[in-house]
């Protein structure tokens, strides 16, 4: 890469996808309107339960086992980016990276099993 | 790149036994839960083995600077290790007293002890910050361990929100250092100010207010004190005793450690900061603290007051007055920790017995539990036979000799008016008759704690020489 | 960046190669700001989440001008794919928001002090960061991947094994405090 002061060409081609990402979605959208009639009534505007009534409100108090996931998740992608720049120089660093690699993966390893024996992956308890 | 092999790890040993210790602690909670009774003392074990090759450290400077095994940095890794050793005993006995069911406890522990022992050694700001990090997360979690009591819960949360806060303070100052010095090396970046004439710069000078903030957050010196008093009360009692030792000295280690050798050039600038803080942290512990009505809440403004000593010798900025604070440091592990002790000994399933009234006519009932408080007491306050005396003594004259005379002088009077609250405990053991039956057993954890406070405050208060020396030789290798 | 773009001319057109990288910067600083608006003004916490989200894609994007690749895609990958999921997962757990919303206590001192104190803290960052001179350090190498992978697991090996305990104690200490256990 050239060290020159300005945005990496390279991405250029990803900010014209967003770019065009967001005008198509934009553009589909807006455009719909003139082609679909509107005849709301109180059937149509009732929350969609796949047909039943319904029943209660949206919005209701998850279980935190969601949120054990996601944090757990969470420290999974932290590795995950760091398996990369390690994955990339493999061939030149030898042995002594990959050993280095195993310790790190090893220490998140004893914390997915801490996670496994603490039952956080059983749902029905 | 400078090559890595094998031997650039050796250094690092002491680390790495205590996070095996960890893992080892950890597998056996998970896998062999009739051993449970075994995990504080192999706990110890291994803090003690640590705490040996720790002392045989040779002076070593690994990964270009990153780590260094100076002895400055091991006499916090002391420090920090006879806290965890001292908080593991009190587990043993708190687990005997209330069901302490946790294994974790004693594998985050000693996690938090890895945590220290980092920041102690770190020379580059990036091993400074994962070391606190490591220390602060374990130590989050120790403070929320009882989840079913709000108190603990609710000290967590603060502790948690405030800490965070701190540490993207600290981070947002060091990115400004990074960005002025272009350097993470603490001694690169007092090289790069010497050589560039860039002490007077206003960012740096920025950067480091930011991070002194962040700093004096985590040793507790006000004005970023306010967490201290409800997360020491809400927190279990040992995880307090622990927290305001092991961690507050670990804090004071980074703190010396940036300021003496990553700013040498601002020293007017952070030192009279910093004697400002120091005697507002002096002032704000000691008249708070005379209020009090329960025991644990006035040592928690204890230890913002003696947050506010400590301060003493590094605002100096010399090596006569790092050695006062790191010996003081050692002394108040001692005799806080004696104090604590104490607190779990009397605090029994269902009631913890932290009230001043609780403490009435213990003297009759108990002798021995009140001749022990009123040792650490007196040190606390420090009169002179213990060692609390003689730490005082050195960081007074350490901050009298580099001018700051005003600061000395609020010292010695706040000093004066924490003998009140330190000596209504005593009085309250001593000239009261007694009001409830306390009943409390000696376990052998909770003895051999006590047996170790005692050792360290009488021993140190007799014999001084040795630490003071092996505190001042410290810094002649920095 | 400021200098970035005029560095290379005084009065770029538009349509030239520096007008439209000025005018991506642009959008970025947008983003990060609409964001930052729509995280802090939004009374249902959940749009706080999206305007946070909106708010580290712009970040991101930051990166990509500061040619720091790698840092842009953990930006992307951890706080606008990880972060923000696990905060709406937190605000999912919590009591759901009952019909109207209360209407927040504030005193009226609190907008005006406020204003004042961000005011102040920004007119002294934006100070210090027109005033100081900052010096522009010579790069070590290109910030390619290969680059970061090679000096993360040489010189700065005991930075990332520091990484993989700090991790470590996350989870163990996650689970501690999040799950309904045995205790």
């Amino acid at each position: 890469m050239t060290a020159a002061p300005s945005f990496p060409p390279q991405y250029l081609a990803i900010l014209i996808l967003i770019l065009f990402g967001i005008g198509f979605g934009a553009v589909t959208l807006y455009v719909g309107r003139f082609f679909r009639m509107s005849r709301p009534y109180h059937e149509k505007l009732v929350a969609y339960e796949s047909g039943n009534e319904p029943t209660a409100e949206p919005r209701m108090r998850f279980s935190v086992k969601f949120y054990l996931i996601a944090i757990l998740f969470v420290v999974f992608d932290v590795e995950a980016i760091y398996l990369y720049p390690w994955a990339v120089t493999y061939d030149r660093q030898g042995l002594f990276a990959l050993v280095e690699m195993f310790i790190f993966i090893f220490l998140l390893l004893a914390g997915y099993v801490y996670a496994w024996k603490k039952e956080t992956f059983q749902w029905e308890k | 790149m400078n090559a890595i092999t094998w031997a650039t790890f050796e250094p690092l040993l002491p680390e790495m036994l205590l996070v095996c210790t960890g893992l080892v602690l950890i597998g056996l909670d998970l896998f062999a839960e009739k051993t449970r009774e075994v995990l504080p003392w192999l706990t110890v074990l291994g803090c003690v083995t640590v705490l040996g090759m720790v002392l045989g450290e040779r002076n070593v400077s690994a990964f270009g600077g990153m780590f260094l095994t100076d002895s400055y940095g091991v006499f916090f890794k002391v420090i920090s290790l006879l806290s965890v050793i001292m908080a593991t005993l009190m587990g043993e006995h708190y687990r005997r007293v209330h069901g302490l069911r946790h294994g974790e406890y004693y594998a985050l522990m000693v996690f938090a002890a890895t945590g220290m022992l980092i920041m102690a050694s770190a020379g580059d700001l990036m091993v400074l910050y994962l070391g606190l990090e490591l220390m602060a997360l374990s130590v989050y979690c120790l403070v929320g361990m009882n989840k079913r009591e709000a108190v603990s819960a609710e000290a967590a949360i603060k502790y948690f929100l405030m800490g965070v806060f701190a540490s993207a303070i600290m981070l947002f100052g060091m990115s400004l250092v990074y960005g002025l010095t272009g350097s993470t090396s603490i001694a690169e970046i007092a090289r790069f100010t010497a050589r560039t004439g860039l002490a007077e710069n206003p960012a740096l000078l920025a950067a480091l207010g930011l991070m002194i903030a962040a700093f004096c957050f985590k040793v507790a010196v006000a004005p970023f004190h306010f967490w201290t008093p409800d997360v020491y009360e809400g927190a279990p009692t040992m995880v307090t005793a622990f927290m305001s030792v092991g961690p507050k000295a670990a804090g004071f280690a980074v703190f010396g450690r940036v300021l003496v050798s990553g700013f040498p050039e601002l020293q007017p600038h952070w030192g009279s900061l910093l004697a400002i803080l120091a005697l507002l942290t002096m002032a704000v512990g000691n008249i708070t603290a005379l209020v009090q009505t329960s025991i644990k809440r006035m040592l928690a403004y204890s230890a913002i007051a003696h947050a506010g000593y400590s301060l003493l010798g590094v605002l100096a900025g010399t090596a006569d007055g790092l050695s006062a604070t790191m010996s003081y440091l050692l002394i108040y592990g001692f005799m806080n920790m004696g104090a604590f002790a104490i607190l779990v000994l009397l605090s029994s399933r269902g009631a913890h017995h932290e009230s001043l009234d609780d403490y009435r006519g213990l003297a009759k009932n108990h002798p021995l539990a009140a001749v022990l408080m009123l040792i650490f007491m007196f040190s606390l306050t420090g009169i002179p036979p213990t060692a609390g005396f003689i730490g005082k003594f050195y960081l007074l004259r350490a901050a009298l000799g580099a001018g700051y005379t005003g600061t000395v002088i609020g010292a010695v009077i706040f000093s004066a008016i924490s003998a009140y609250f330190y000596l209504r405990v005593v009085r309250n053991m001593y000239m009261s008759e007694p009001e409830g039956e306390l009943d409390f057993s000696y376990s052998p954890g909770i003895s051999a704690v006590l047996g170790l406070a005692l050792l360290g405050v009488v021993g140190l208060g007799l014999l001084p020489g040795t630490i003071i020396g092996r505190a001042a030789s410290a810094l002649l290798g920095q | 960046m400021h200098a970035i773009i005029c560095q290379t001319s005084a009065n770029p057109s538009l349509f030239s190669a520096e007008g439209f990288v000025g005018l991506i910067f642009l959008l970025t600083i947008g983003l990060i700001i609409t964001g930052a608006l729509v995280a802090t003004c939004a009374r249902r916490l959940v749009r706080s989440i999206a305007g946070l989200a909106l708010c580290f894609t712009g970040v991101a994007g930051i990166y990509y001008f500061l040619l720091a690749p790698f840092v842009a895609m953990m930006q992307m990958l951890i706080y606008v794919g990880a972060v923000s999921i696990l905060i709406a997962f937190a605000i999912m757990m919590a009591t759901p928001e009952e019909g109207d919303l209360p209407s927040r206590r504030i005193s009226a001192l609190a907008g005006p002090l406020g204003f004042a104190t961000g005011s102040l803290i920004f007119a002294a960052l934006a100070l210090l960061g027109t005033r100081t001179n900052w010096q522009v350090f010579p790069r070590e190498g290109s910030a390619d991947m290969k680059h970061i992978g090679t000096i993360l697991l040489t010189g700065h090996s005991l930075v990332f094994e520091l990484i993989s305990i700090v991790l470590l104690i996350a989870i163990i200490g996650a689970l501690v405090l999040a799950r309904r256990g045995r205790n």
